[in-house]
């Protein structure tokens, strides 16, 4: 008998799209930044070769801490972020500097300080951002800031 | 549910009116909606960015997984014999994963916990039946369109 085959259908959840969007802001942060920080560190270990146990060794902890760390939704101290940093020898957090002067939008200020900071230092920092955060405006806003900069060199 | 790395189905039960995911959405909704959000917002993240649902995303448990992630603990809880949500699922693939139900954990160890034991049972029970129906060539998972192919008479009996 030839039996015909199909492809499962899709259905829709709306209650899962109306939680996200009536969800606490502070919620909806922790979530995203775990999860950048996660990946962020992933994407370093994986650059380098490292694996969970060599970065668990460097740190004094076990393995299931760092596969931890690395699923997101982990709540990072400071404390142990900057034992991960001087572990990787990289930065994690940036920590925007405030400049009166300079109009940024609310949504992208983050991105906008840390594009800038970043293309000023050394490219393998600059590298892993753009990895990380593959937005198109981030990308948009890295270009402008070139192009600024090129200007400004110009004159 | 397709995002951009990964689609996200779910079960039916053939005794139940809903879907399984379905159900977990609705139950969970009216007192746990801050855990819910935070992880429909977490299937959501992973399912749109960082190249899909790696294992490091997912718990397993026996043959199935479940989310938080490892070691998730929900913030703000003092309460022992609270280990917050759990929402047990399938990770089939990067790109494909089954969504199913959970609820609050109440116990240390699943078995334990009256709430969450039968769906981890269920869960493990049809992801069990789906890797022998895989087996069997009974069910096709295309990775690259995320999507799986059944024949039209296939059920899936747990």
């Amino acid at each position: 008998m030839n039996r015909k085959k199909k492809i499962l259908e899709e259905i829709a959840i709306p209650a899962f799209e109306e939680s996200i969007a009536n969800m606490a802001e502070d919620s909806r942060i922790f979530v995203d930044k775990s999860l950048e920080i996660a990946e962020f560190i992933f994407l370093i270990m994986e650059d380098r070769n490292m694996k969970q146990k060599d970065l668990a060794e460097k740190l004094g902890k076990s393995e299931a801490e760092v596969s931890k760390w690395l699923a997101g939704m982990h709540n990072f101290t400071l404390r142990s972020l900057a034992k991960i940093e001087a572990a990787l020898q990289t930065s994690i957090i940036k920590v925007p500097t405030f400049h009166p002067n300079v109009k940024i939008t609310k949504q992208y200020s983050n991105l906008a300080i840390t594009s800038k900071r970043h293309s000023t230092e050394n490219d393998q920092e600059f590298n892993y951002c753009t990895k990380l955060i593959s937005m198109e405006k981030f990308k948009e806003h890295i270009q402008q800031a070139k192009n600024k900069n090129e200007k400004k060199e110009a004159v | 549910m397709a995002l951009k790395e990964v689609r996200y189905y779910t079960v039916r039960l053939e005794n139940k009116e809903v879907p399984e995911f379905y159900d977990f959405q609705k139950r969970m909704s009216e007192y746990n909606g801050r855990e819910l959000a935070e992880i429909n917002r977490y299937i959501q993240k992973i399912g749109n960015s960082y190249g899909g649902a790696h294992e490091r995303h997912f718990k397993p448990e026996d043959a199935a997984e479940r989310l938080p992630p490892p070691y998730h603990e929900f913030i703000e809880s003092d309460d022992p014999n609270n280990f917050g949500l759990r929402l047990y699922c399938i990770r089939l693939s990067a790109s494909i994963v089954i969504l199913l139900n959970g609820d609050r954990k109440t116990a240390l160890k699943v078995k334990d916990c009256n709430y969450c034991y039968p769906h981890f049972d269920l869960a493990r029970k049809i992801s069990k039946a789906l890797t022998k129906a895989i087996v069997e060539n009974e069910i096709e998972l295309d990775h690259y369109n995320k999507e799986i192919i059944v024949y039209e008479d296939f059920d899936l009996t747990i």
